[in-house]
């Protein structure tokens, strides 16, 4: 992979606060061009809502968020003082990272194919063919290719994640954001769409998963992240972090995760 | 404006204004009880009763009020039905009304989870059992809001009967506007009387929800 | 006995009251369409001022019988010198009056979107314009068409007023005939089965519809 000059995300003391309620306390993380990160921490450890804000759909409260070396959402007015940026300046700034969303959030009137087009038409505005072709080729590469005429109601939820993907795949982003890719999926349909996932990352993609998970964050990772109550608590490669736990919120963590996956035979 | 309109008129608007709420009563209780008994009939399995449903249902929402008002008061002693505008219009409300009414009952039973009617049976309730004591109380309470939506639009169209000359509140501001030649003042009087009626009726609507709520949520 | 040849004999001036009836009507809904798109949106918007203004128009609104807001339109602007014909006073009622209903019909169909399909076509860099057109408008047309067939059916119903302002709609027709011929229920039975076609080919057309847009 090219040396890039740039972080590809660079979270500096990232706070964001509903009210009274401090979601995140101070976020400091590095993200590699090419580097897979998975976030794992229990429910309201701010997992999600760290994720985002790296895509802006929440304003954060303090510190920065870099994108590709650029601080994202907010500008200096003529007196140099912080102000919240125009939309469209934010949405440029964000045109090279996607988000997959939990809920997949496939538009229910189009069908997959107009799905994945739409974006290339409206936002890229490639030519009709253009985007066709552009759209079955991903769609090609997460294996929806043979339902590109059926609309978003008829699919499982594993396809219709993986039609998700393919559409944030059209755009061609250089950085993946994953909130919680298969928790809204039934246990049999969990392993397509981490399949997709995996051969993204052996790709070189840059992705930044929200996931529970373990297995596959301890497979495909370059690092792993612990959040704890709004704050990075430990951070590390995945080999190192699931045998070796420092901190007692992640061994207990871990343990309430191997028990309950483990079963009761 | 002239306010001092209303010193002299009012008397007669109040009239009117009790008049409508009279008329209006009598004609939405006879859209329940009508609905009500629509809704039971279309039920019982006797063979076109269906059909006889839907044609009374697509008559009666298919055409104007005003055409079925006129074709009761004009039509009637034609064949020997000769009714009052008054009894026209309570009975052109109640006929109107019940072809809606009915289908609200029909979506409220429907709306009542299956498993409380299987369980009932289980229980070895008879079918009027489970009518009376699991359908209806619980269809009550799913009716009210478009119950209330209902009974605002009849009271908005309720205004028509002023054209048979019921002597209504929109009647008592037409005169008012006829032998004072001003306009302004009778018809904003309208606008505004109409609008606190609805207001009341749904502000009355909201009050019974939230009750019929609690209620089920207790039980 | 009932004679209805003598319907037949006025079949033609029905029928142009039928097509008055008809036509204006449906410039109403269009009109009022337009309308309550603007009125839903301004109902939506996060500004206070607009947004009261909106809720306060489609309360008033609501809350009032079409006749009596027919009346104001019709006697209100010769008072202020305004002259127009009875028509277009018909017209600006009924666009005016299904506005109010058509906003609050819409407004339920753009709060029913969940939140993540918006979230998605930001992040995606639609822009405000784009989402409106290209993900929430198609949305909500399909699943507000059944309430707008209803809607249609009911100002066709409703246009009957008109007559009172002397529109020779349907209903001022038949109302002529059924006088002059001493013939009510002949007549009004007759206008009963014209409206009930109109309404009826509506209702038929909003449901034709309703199948084309919905894909499964």
């Amino acid at each position: 992979m090219e040396k890039q000059p740039h972080k590809a995300i660079k979270l500096i003391d990232l706070k964001k606060h509903y009210g009274d309620n401090q979601v995140l306390k101070g976020i400091n993380l590095e993200i590699d061009y090419g580097q897979v990160v998975c976030i794992i921490g229990g429910s309201g450890s701010g997992k999600s809502t760290m994720l985002r804000c790296i895509n802006f759909l929440e304003q954060y409260n303090g510190g920065e968020v870099q994108i590709n070396g650029k601080l994202l959402g907010y500008g200096s007015d003529a007196q140099g003082n912080l102000q919240l940026a125009p939309s469209h300046i934010t949405q440029n700034d964000l045109s090279e990272v996607c988000m997959v969303f939990q809920q997949f959030n496939l538009w229910p009137h189009m069908s997959v194919l107009e799905n994945v087009m739409s974006p290339l038409l409206r936002v890229h505005k490639l030519n009709k063919q253009a985007a066709r072709e552009k759209a079955l080729s991903v769609l090609e590469k997460v294996d929806m290719a043979h339902k590109i005429d059926a609309y978003p109601g008829q699919l499982s939820g594993g396809q219709q994640q993986r039609v998700a993907i393919a559409r944030s795949l059209g755009t061609d982003p250089k950085i993946m954001l994953f909130d919680e890719p298969t928790s809204a999926l039934d246990p049999e349909l969990v392993g397509e769409v981490l399949k997709v996932m995996k051969s993204l990352a052996n790709d070189g993609m840059t992705m930044v998963i929200v996931t529970h998970e373990m297995g596959f964050a301890a497979q495909v990772s370059d690092k792993v992240v612990f959040l704890a109550k709004g704050l990075i608590e430990e951070q590390g490669d995945p080999t190192t972090l699931f045998t070796q736990p420092k901190s007692d919120n992640l061994k207990s963590f871990l343990s309430t995760w191997s028990e309950r996956n483990s079963g009761i035979v | 404006m002239d306010l001092n309109l209303f010193i002299t008129y009012w008397p007669m608007l109040l009239k009117g204004l009790i008049y409508t709420l009279y008329v209006c009563s009598v004609g939405i209780i006879i859209a329940l009880i009508g609905g009500l008994i629509l809704h039971l009939i279309s039920r019982l399995k006797i063979p076109f009763i269906g059909l006889l449903y839907a044609t009374y249902l697509t008559i009666f929402r298919g055409t104007p009020l005003l055409v079925q008002v006129y074709l009761m008061y004009y039509g009637g002693p034609f064949v020997g039905v000769e009714l009052s505008a008054e009894q026209v219009g309570i009975l052109g409300l109640g006929l109107y009304g019940s072809a809606y009414f009915a289908e609200i009952y029909r979506s409220g039973f429907a709306s009542i989870p299956k498993g409380h009617i299987e369980a009932a049976y289980d229980l070895g309730y008879s079918h009027r059992q489970i009518l009376f004591s699991i359908q209806f109380p619980q269809m009550l309470g799913l009716i009210i809001p478009p119950g209330i939506n209902q009974t605002i639009i009849l009271i908005k169209e309720s205004a028509i009967l002023s054209i048979i000359t019921v002597p209504e509140l929109t009647t008592a501001a037409v005169t008012m506007s006829t032998q004072t030649f001003s306009v302004i003042e009778p018809y904003l009087f309208l606008a505004v009387a109409y609008w606190a009626i609805t207001f009341l009726v749904a502000k009355i609507g909201q009050w019974c929800e939230n009750r019929a709520t609690i209620h089920l949520v207790r039980s | 006995m009932l004679d209805f040849s003598v319907v037949l004999k006025y079949s033609d001036s029905l029928l142009n009251g039928l097509w008055t009836t008809a036509w204006i009507s449906l410039l109403s809904i269009l009109i009022g369409f337009v309308l309550g798109i603007i009125l839903c949106l301004g109902r939506l918007s996060s500004h206070s001022v607009i947004q009261y203004s909106c809720r306060f128009y489609i309360s008033a609104i609501r809350g009032a019988p079409l006749l009596v807001q027919l009346a104001i339109v019709f006697y209100f602007l010769p008072y202020w010198g305004i002259n127009i014909p009875p028509i277009a006073a018909a017209i600006i009622a009924l666009s005016l009056n299904t506005a109010a209903f058509q906003a609050e019909i819409l407004r339920g169909g753009f709060q029913v979107i969940p939140n993540g399909q918006k979230e998605t076509a930001w992040s995606y860099g639609y822009s405000a314009w784009q989402r409106f057109r290209y993900i929430e408008l198609p949305q909500v047309l399909r699943n507000t068409l059944p309430s707008l067939t209803n809607e249609t059916i009911d100002i066709i119903k409703n246009s009957a007023l008109i007559s009172t302002i002397a529109v020779t709609d349907l209903m001022r027709i038949t109302q002529t005939y059924s006088s002059t011929t001493y013939r009510p229920i002949e007549f009004f039975v007759s206008a009963g089965l014209l409206y009930l076609l109109l309404t009826s080919c509506i209702s038929v057309l909003g449901r034709h519809l309703e199948a084309r847009l919905t894909p499964h």
